[in-house]
């Protein structure tokens, strides 16, 4: 697999920062930067700075008075009471931040960006760490999103003329990308998450398929908590490989977020890195067999930033540039931030997966997904919006 | 929610000098299953798709439409109508119906009718009251049966300045304690579930660890 890939950042990426109460802390970015960095795998060849996103960018998918309202809160470093109302800005979730339209314009620029090289040939993988805030939506900030980088991206390949298959394995259902493009059916969003009987957002049923000409091109695969690694596996393989090939995408953009993993305070999927690894493979390899490789990859949720974030992610990057034998972590690195974690850092890029033993009830929750699956998968369902298209329908 | 918030306003009904060949029309035509039968503008009965069946010759006879034609719906329809007020509360409804397993309330007020419920709008108002339509993560809280546990915990959530979307309580299947579930408009709930904990109370779902009776 021949391969031009490239990684977005600078470090003025950081500047998206909630303040140290927040969970969706910046130094995420920073850890992972610096692992990938120490583990030699980050040339300067292969990165490449962000180009900042402007307003017009942004009202491809978001409401003008939104952009505004942010724009001001960013300016005087508070929310006025009917912007919390109505844009959900300024709560503890969404708090304001001075500066918050321009951090949050250079990262949706970041995801940008990387849609640009790809779709003029210039690249066909690009990871940016920074990007895949799916829950934003046109009108309103949520789960920590306020502008929705992933459905401008989208938004932009789409005006290229391309097909776009949205692929979300977050352990939040990525209802934004999702609503944004509902009624299209040259965009497939496909979202692997933990079911929303108890977790944000609630949403991403196996019976939300899309609207309109977009009947069909929306796939929800909620999890059931505790899944692990080896249900997850097996989900991933009944749906991902069919669905993709029915669809035949121009490109794929995929949201990375690790916040399935077993130490994750948000969410209870616990996986480990092996879930992960096998995801980005799993999606590697189908970018180059449908689309010559078009592939843009970005972070997402992610909130044990000591432990699961920088290792993940360097594993995601070293899939995409093929450099899969990590091993140890480097001691350099170990020293320079155990000092600062609460938590004993991990000495192995990859976790052990026999030191996670099987949770209670594996066998049945293996089953429910199993059946969940299928339920997604349903062929009368499938890829409904265009009848023409007639050879999906075999 | 009173009855008036949840019924249908637009009415098809029949009236019960009409043939049931017309109401069998109108139950097709509409997708519906219950017609509130008219006098003089009054409610004087009911037909469901089942009595029109009923009398309805076997479609596999060639000369089933006379009966059709020549029968008005007054000879077939149920005279004693089990009807609700607008003001009436939605529990009202939903006990009324479930107690004569009946699939259908007209609304009246003076005896005129001014909606309807069916199965179909309680099902929506369900939906409305549990699976709130706003992004949120849901708790299940198990509190004694005594005065206090809500307030305590919305407390804990007001601290942490969240808002809540929705909100039910129901009895648990031991009857000294209830069960609370509450639905947040927050990602992250991890705060609050611990300071429910600190509280005494225990938060069955989420689980932790993966086990019910861990």
């Amino acid at each position: 697999m021949s391969s031009n890939p490239c990684l977005i950042y600078v470090p003025e990426l950081l500047q998206y920062n909630f303040g140290p109460q927040h969970p969706f802390n910046p130094l995420r970015l920073k850890l992972t930067i610096d692992l990938i960095d120490q583990l030699g795998l980050l040339t300067p060849t292969l990165l490449y700075p962000p180009e900042s996103a402007v307003d017009a960018d942004l009202h491809t998918v978001h409401d003008r008075h939104y952009v505004d309202a942010v724009k001001k809160a960013g300016d005087t470093g508070e929310a006025e009471p009917q912007d919390t109302q109505y844009y959900e800005l300024g709560t503890e979730d969404n708090p304001v931040f001075s500066g918050m339209h321009h951090a949050s314009l250079l990262l949706v620029g970041g995801t940008l960006t990387g849609a640009k090289r790809i779709a003029s040939g210039k690249a066909d993988h690009v990871l940016n760490f920074s990007g895949g805030l799916h829950h934003a939506v046109r009108a309103k900030a949520s789960g920590f999103c306020i502008y929705n980088d992933l459905a401008v991206a989208i938004s932009y390949l789409r005006s290229q003329g391309m097909r776009v298959a949205y692929v979300d394995i977050d352990a939040h259902h990525g209802d934004g990308v999702q609503w944004l493009f509902y009624d299209d059916p040259e965009v497939l969003t496909i979202s692997f998450h933990e079911s929303g009987k108890f977790l944000f957002p609630g949403t991403g049923t196996v019976y939300e398929r899309g609207s309109k000409a977009g009947f069909g091109y929306s796939l929800n695969i909620p999890l059931e908590p505790f899944t692990q690694d080896q249900s997850f596996k097996e989900v991933l393989d009944m749906v991902l490989p069919v669905a993709l090939e029915q669809f035949r995408p121009d490109v794929i953009v995929s949201q990375h977020g690790c916040d399935g993993h077993e130490f994750d305070p948000l969410a209870h999927l616990s996986f480990t890195t092996e879930a992960y690894s096998y995801a980005a493979k799993t999606i590697h390899q189908l970018s180059h067999r449908l689309c010559d490789g078009r592939w843009l990859a970005t972070g997402g949720g992610g909130y044990d930033f000591w432990r699961v974030v920088p290792r993940v992610w360097t594993l995601l990057w070293a899939e995409m540039i093929e450099k899969g034998d990590l091993v140890d972590m480097p001691g350099e690195w170990l020293k320079k931030y155990g000092k600062h974690s609460p938590v004993a850092l991990p000495e192995m890029v990859s976790d052990d997966t026999e030191a996670f033993s099987p949770k209670p009830r594996h066998a049945e929750i293996m089953e429910k997904n199993r059946l969940t699956a299928e339920k997604a998968m349903n062929p009368q369902f499938l890829l409904k919006g265009d009848p023409s298209r007639t050879q999906l329908a075999k | 929610m009173f009855v008036e918030d949840i019924m249908r306003k637009k009415l098809i009904t029949i009236k019960m000098e009409q043939t049931i060949l017309h109401a069998l029309q109108l139950i097709k035509v509409n997708r519906i299953r219950h017609l509130p039968v008219l006098h003089n503008g009054e409610l004087v009965g009911i037909v469901s798709d089942r009595d029109l069946r009923d009398v309805s010759p076997s479609v596999l006879l060639n000369e089933h439409s006379f009966i059709l034609q020549n029968t008005s719906v007054k000879q077939i329809m149920k005279h004693e109508v089990i009807v609700i007020h607008p003001l009436d509360y939605l529990e009202d409804a939903v006990k009324l119906m479930y107690d004569h397993r009946i699939g259908c309330l007209p609304v009246t007020r003076n005896d005129r009718l001014v909606g309807i419920v069916t199965e179909t709008d309680l099902l929506r108002a369900l939906i409305e009251l549990t699976g709130s339509t706003e992004p949120g993560s849901t708790l299940e809280i198990r509190v004694p049966e005594r005065y206090g546990p809500l307030a305590e915990i919305t407390k804990i959530v007001k601290n942490n300045k969240v808002s809540i979307n929705s909100c039910f309580i129901r009895p648990d299947q031991s009857p000294q304690y209830r069960l609370i579930v509450m639905r947040l408009k927050t990602i992250d709930p991890a705060n609050i579930i611990q300071e429910i904990q600190q509280a005494g109370y225990q938060v069955l779902r989420p689980l932790v660890g993966g086990d019910i009776d861990e």
